[in-house]
Order: C-alpha cells, then sequence, then structure tokens
C-alpha cells in the first residue's frame, strides 16, 4: 500500500470522530414534523375550493362526491389553474384579432375588396414617374386607354 | 466508516411503505421516518456541526418528503431520494445562516507544530476537523458522504445531481488536500 493510501485510510478512521451527533432527538423532532403536517392538512381543510361539475350535473348532488372533480389550492392544482387561465387568454386573444380583421374586412374575409395597403402601396406619386414607366405599368395591366400622352 | 442502509421494518418493501404514504396513513410516515431518520440527522450533523441547525434540516428533510412523496418515482431508492431533500436542505441552510465557524480559513494556518506521538491523538482530531471546515463545500460534502457516512458515488451523485465521475474527482481532490494539510504527521503515522 502507497503512503498516500495509507495516509488516507487513517484520515478516514480519524474523520469518523468529525461531528458525531451525542444523540439523535427522533421524538422531539417527530412532534415538530406531526404538527407541521397538522397545520398543512388544516391549512388545505380551510382553504376554498373550486368543484368543477359535468354538465347536465346537479351542483349540489355533485360537489359532496368524491367522485366530482375537485381543484383545491394544493400545488398541482394551482399548476392546472394556471394552464387553464394561460389557454383561456390565449383564445381570448385570438378571438380577439379575429373579429378585428373581420371587422376591416366588412365581414366577407376582404374576398371582394381590394386590401387598402396594396392599393396604397401601388399609388405612385406622379412627379416621380416618367410616362415611359407608367407605360410599361398600363402595358402590362392590359389597360391601354390610360396610356399618357406622348410628349 | 461504512453504514448500513436502513431497512424497511417490518417486512414491508419500499414500494408498499411508500404506498402507505402516499395513501396518507400515520403509521406508514411514522415507519419511514424512523427507518430513515438517523442517517439523516446524522449527515444532517455532520455537515453542519450544530445539533439545532441538524434537528431543523432533518425535520425540513421529512416535512418535504411527506409533502412530495407523491412525486417519487422508484427511479432511485428511498433513502437516496430522502437523502437527495436531505443534502440540498442542509447546503442552501449552511449557505443562509453562515455558521460562526470559518471555513474558509487557510488550511496552512492549522499546521506546523511538531508534536511528540503521544499529543499525536488529540491535535490530529483538531487539526483533521480544521482541515475539513477548510475543504470548499463541494469537497466537504463529497468526503462527508463517502470517507465518513459510508454513502456510494452513485448515491452521492444522485443526491447532489453531479455525474458519478465528478464525485469520485472531488473525492480524489479532498483527500489529497487532507493530507497535504496533515502532511506533518506523515512520520508519526506510517512508520
Amino acid at each position: 500500500m502507497s503512503d498516500a493510501n495509507e495516509m488516507d485510510d487513517l484520515i478516514k478512521a480519524a474523520a469518523a470522530a468529525y461531528n458525531v451527533p451525542r444523540t439523535i432527538p427522533r421524538d422531539e423532532m417527530w412532534a415538530v414534523i406531526e404538527a407541521a403536517q397538522s397545520k398543512r392538512a388544516a391549512d388545505q381543510a380551510t382553504a376554498p375550493k373550486l368543484y368543477v361539475v359535468p354538465p347536465g350535473v346537479a351542483a349540489s348532488d355533485s360537489i359532496p362526491r368524491a367522485s366530482s372533480v375537485t381543484h383545491d389550492t394544493s400545488t398541482k392544482s394551482h399548476r392546472v389553474t394556471w394552464w387553464a387561465m394561460a389557454a383561456a387568454a390565449t383564445v381570448l386573444i385570438a378571438a380577439g384579432v379575429g373579429i378585428g380583421r373581420w371587422t376591416t374586412t366588412g365581414g366577407n374575409g376582404g374576398r371582394n375588396q381590394p386590401a387598402a395597403s396594396v392599393a396604397a402601396a401601388t399609388i405612385v406619386p406622379p412627379a416621380i414617374v416618367s410616362p415611359i414607366d407608367s407605360a410599361i405599368d398600363a402595358t402590362s395591366d392590359g389597360e391601354r386607354s390610360s396610356f399618357p400622352a406622348e410628349a | 466508516m461504512a453504514l448500513p442502509v436502513p431497512q424497511v421494518r417490518g417486512g414491508l418493501s419500499e414500494r408498499q411503505l411508500v404506498a402507505r404514504v402516499v395513501a396518507g396513513e400515520p403509521t406508514a410516515q411514522r415507519e419511514l421516518y424512523e427507518t430513515h431518520v438517523d442517517r439523516v440527522f446524522r449527515l444532517a450533523f455532520r455537515l453542519a456541526g450544530d445539533d439545532e441547525l441538524a434537528r431543523d434540516f432533518t425535520q425540513l428533510t421529512f416535512i418535504r418528503a411527506f409533502e412530495r412523496i407523491g412525486d417519487f418515482r422508484h427511479e432511485s431508492s428511498l433513502s437516496t431520494w430522502l437523502h437527495a431533500i436531505g443534502v440540498s436542505i442542509a447546503l442552501n441552510g449552511l449557505r443562509k445562516v453562515k455558521t460562526a465557524r470559518n471555513r474558509e480559513a487557510p488550511i496552512e494556518a492549522a499546521s506546523g507544530i511538531g508534536i511528540s506521538r503521544r499529543e499525536a491523538e488529540p491535535d490530529l482530531k483538531t487539526r483533521l476537523a480544521a482541515a475539513i471546515d477548510s475543504l470548499s463545500e463541494k469537497y466537504r460534502t463529497v468526503f462527508l458522504m463517502h470517507d465518513v457516512e459510508g454513502f456510494t458515488h452513485d448515491e452521492i451523485g444522485t443526491a447532489l445531481g453531479i455525474p458519478v465521475g465528478t464525485s469520485k474527482t472531488r473525492l480524489f481532490q479532498s483527500r489529497a488536500k487532507l493530507r497535504e494539510a496533515l502532511a506533518d504527521f506523515r512520520g508519526e503515522w506510517i512508520s
């Protein structure tokens, strides 16, 4: 055995005396744990609960039953509630955007009406459009009647 | 010093005991507590070096464990799972309370006095305690868990959330630091 290994063994043996508890207060600690458990149970019992009742079932019948889905204030239920709230918020925002678009297009989904933004984009200030450019545009659209007069 | 992992009393399997605790049986909670409390408390005391802190850490460990026992998936042993909670609570607690002991005192400060063999034993314990205290948290925790409390590297890895190789490296380095701190005892010990 090398010196290092031998010394490790000796250190290990000596370290067994490092921070050794004299006694283990099992009963005292259990009393504290039990009290904490009781307090938690009492807190849960007094916390408001949300009962989710299946459709078609009278609330008065379903609430006391163990079979009804119960959301209390435990951590897991909080998580479920937050997910539901987030989903509801997403649906609400999507509905708002949809209604907004629907109203701007007059309720026909924009099928019969050119989009205002596209129309605006094709309006070019006359000062910077040369007659040749205009003629090319008109040709491509097949609108020969709008040809400007040749200079 | 390797200590035996506690066995569940009364011949019940760990799964059965956990199932009873999840079902809310108070006797099962007590049984689980009695089975594991000694080892949890001993490790808490080794880490904290203080009775009050060790009590607080142990109590909190079991309170948390009973709260979360429904999430226990038997991917590790119940003992390992409990110690993962316990070590986490103890280390976080120690960081917060900043115990009076100055763990960061340089190892060199504790060395350098030549002594006779007859006087070696009490001084060795003092010097070793100072050297262990001076180890940084990550080395100290692995050294105490492995060499003093007898945890395996697998258990340490799970409890601390580190790979087994890291646990081995930290143990190797902590032993090297302790050997260095106690180098002047070499002649006394090895002859």
